[in-house]
């Protein structure tokens, strides 16, 4: 499903949640939606799902308002990192709603990810720990098959080996059925391989929407002798820097072009991808925007 | 995959009614078992001066379609979670809760039925005549009439408590109860639901059928209306973990 965002702004009382943002996603990609907390990314992602009403600007899903329009919402799959006023039901009973109302419910991919993650049935959903309630919204999330399937921070409680299957059942499911997938994470390192794009976005506004491998590509990580890393990072951003003994590795942030290159083959570096965390926290240093250029427009 | 239903509206219908009808059945299962009860209890001790049914067993149909209705008031926000839109959730409350007021005014009825069979045999029916509610056919349409009303009434008046409690929070919502139960209050100041001696099958002591039926029809409309109002752009609040 195709999302456009035109000049989004979501207000509750006097806090702006989002600020005049305009975003375009093209259907059938998985993103990375990224940001610090409270940036405004559950705000964003509830207005995609029909959960509220925008303050001003527009949301559109298919070419059409998601708001009360039946055909649109029962395609889309939100799950947060609490299902929504069902605590004291059932596992059992959270299942039976999903059967009976989503109309791509897929029964016996449900039970096959319950067993994967052991998810007890008969248990309230109150009485799960942290890891099996995350399991149980991510066993909602992927078995609804929506065409947009958006989970925001939902696996944050599972552990790491669980957290791993689920990120082969959500690839798997994608590439046997391409649909639109919204990842909202903390867990950047993680996760970041899954993403097409990235978009990140900070006290309401975006900071950046791009190709995952482009954005990879805006910064480097230089390792080597330490005199000769600190000659060749003078002068550029440098994200992080770590030691050990006579070897530096520095992440700096910028393209660095051809004579870089040349430079660093010179004075015997060795130059790689730079994290997508590093330029996460770059970027969002402070609470201040630190993008050069607004990065939307090479997206939209 | 499980097949589904064409539209999210009976999807959530047919949720609403299929696994609620254990509800309804053990919840009138107690009423008949206390209603048998107390008949016993007053035949056997003392002597039966009146509808017994009025007595132990008329206001809990509609304090259980008002609470029932609370609680799924305030679960639109699951629904809507689930994919379904606010007036699809609003629309499909209420078709179940009109069928289920249905469902209850036709136990009720049945019920007074009963009572005046069992009346009957007792052999104190005639003692009793100017306490029954039913001595004609249109007695009978008129209580079927007048149950329905009462129970869309109090469901629409318990819909619009809880779509308050969530829409408006605890403190807001704990104000929002008075003026979402006046359509109910204004109906049971204004009448006497059910009064078996009224002389009126409908049973609004001081008013005609017409004026009472006018009164019932409109509460009823205002509530309903009131709980559309309330949930129609209800916002779907996050739940952090």
């Amino acid at each position: 499903m195709n999302i456009e965002i035109r000049n989004l702004t979501v207000r509750y009382g006097r806090t702006t949640a989002i600020d005049d943002l305009t975003l375009n996603l093209p259907a059938g990609k998985i993103y990375g939606l990224l940001g610090r907390n409270a940036a405004g990314k559950t705000t964003l992602l509830s207005v995609i799902a029909a959960f509220r009403r925008p303050s001003a600007g527009q949301v559109l899903i298919d070419g059409a308002d998601p708001y009360e329009n039946p055909g649109i919402v029962e395609r889309i799959c939100f799950v947060g990192q609490r299902l929504i006023g069902q605590d004291d039901d059932s596992v059992k009973t959270v299942l039976g709603l999903a059967r009976a109302l989503r109309p791509e419910w897929d029964q016996s991919y449900a039970d096959r990810l319950l067993d994967l993650f052991e998810v007890p049935r008969r248990k309230a959903v109150s009485s799960l720990s942290q890891g099996k309630h995350s399991a149980l919204g991510i066993v909602l999330g992927l078995a609804s098959r929506a065409p947009l399937t958006i989970l925001d921070e939902s696996y944050l409680g599972l552990d790491a080996p669980s957290r791993y299957a689920f990120y082969e059942e959500l690839l798997a499911g994608y590439v046997a059925n391409p649909h639109t997938v919204i990842l909202s994470t903390h867990l950047i390192e993680e996760v970041g391989s899954l993403f097409e794009e990235v978009v990140i976005i900070d006290h309401g506004r975006l900071v950046l929407h791009e190709e995952t491998d482009v954005l990879r590509a805006r910064g480097a990580s230089v390792t080597g002798p330490a005199e000769a890393v600190d000659r060749f990072v003078d002068g550029l951003t440098v994200l992080a820097e770590q030691r050990l003994g006579p070897t530096k590795s520095a992440t700096v942030y910028g393209r660095l072009g051809p004579e870089r290159d040349l430079a660093a083959r010179a004075l015997d570096l060795e130059l790689g991808p730079v994290g997508l965390q590093d330029l996460f926290i770059h970027l969002t240093r402070d609470g201040i925007a630190r993008v050069d250029q607004p990065m939307e427009g090479t997206r939209s | 995959m499980t097949a589904t239903p064409a539209s999210p509206l009976w999807r959530l219908v047919r949720y609403f009614i299929r696994p609620h009808l254990t509800v309804y059945g053990a919840f009138w299962t107690i009423v008949i078992l206390v209603w048998i009860a107390a008949t016993t209890f007053v035949e056997r001790l003392t002597f039966i001066d009146g509808s017994v049914f009025t007595t132990v067993g008329l206001s809990a149909p509609k304090w259980f379609l008002f609470v029932f209705s609370l609680i799924m008031a305030v679960e639109v926000k699951v629904y809507v979670s689930y994919g379904i839109t606010r007036r699809h959730v609003f629309a499909a409350s209420a078709i179940a809760l009109g069928a289920t007021a249905l469902g209850f005014a036709l136990l009720t009825l049945a019920i007074f039925l009963i009572e005046q069979v069992i009346y009957e045999r007792l052999g104190i029916a005639d003692r009793l005549a100017r306490y029954l509610l039913i001595s004609t056919p249109l007695d009978g349409a008129e209580l079927l009439a007048a149950s329905f009303l009462v129970f869309v009434l109090y469901s629409a008046c318990g819909w619009m408590v809880g779509a308050g409690f969530y829409r408006f929070g605890p403190w807001w919502g704990s104000l929002f109860v008075t003026p979402a139960c006046a359509p109910f209050a204004a109906v049971e100041l204004a009448s006497s639901s059910y009064a078996p001696a009224s002389g009126s099958g409908f049973g609004l002591t001081g008013l005609t059928p017409t004026w009472g039926t006018l009164l019932a029809v409109g509460a009823a409309a205002l509530a309903v209306l009131g709980a559309y109002l309330i949930v129609r752009d209800l916002p779907i609040r996050k739940v952090s973990g």
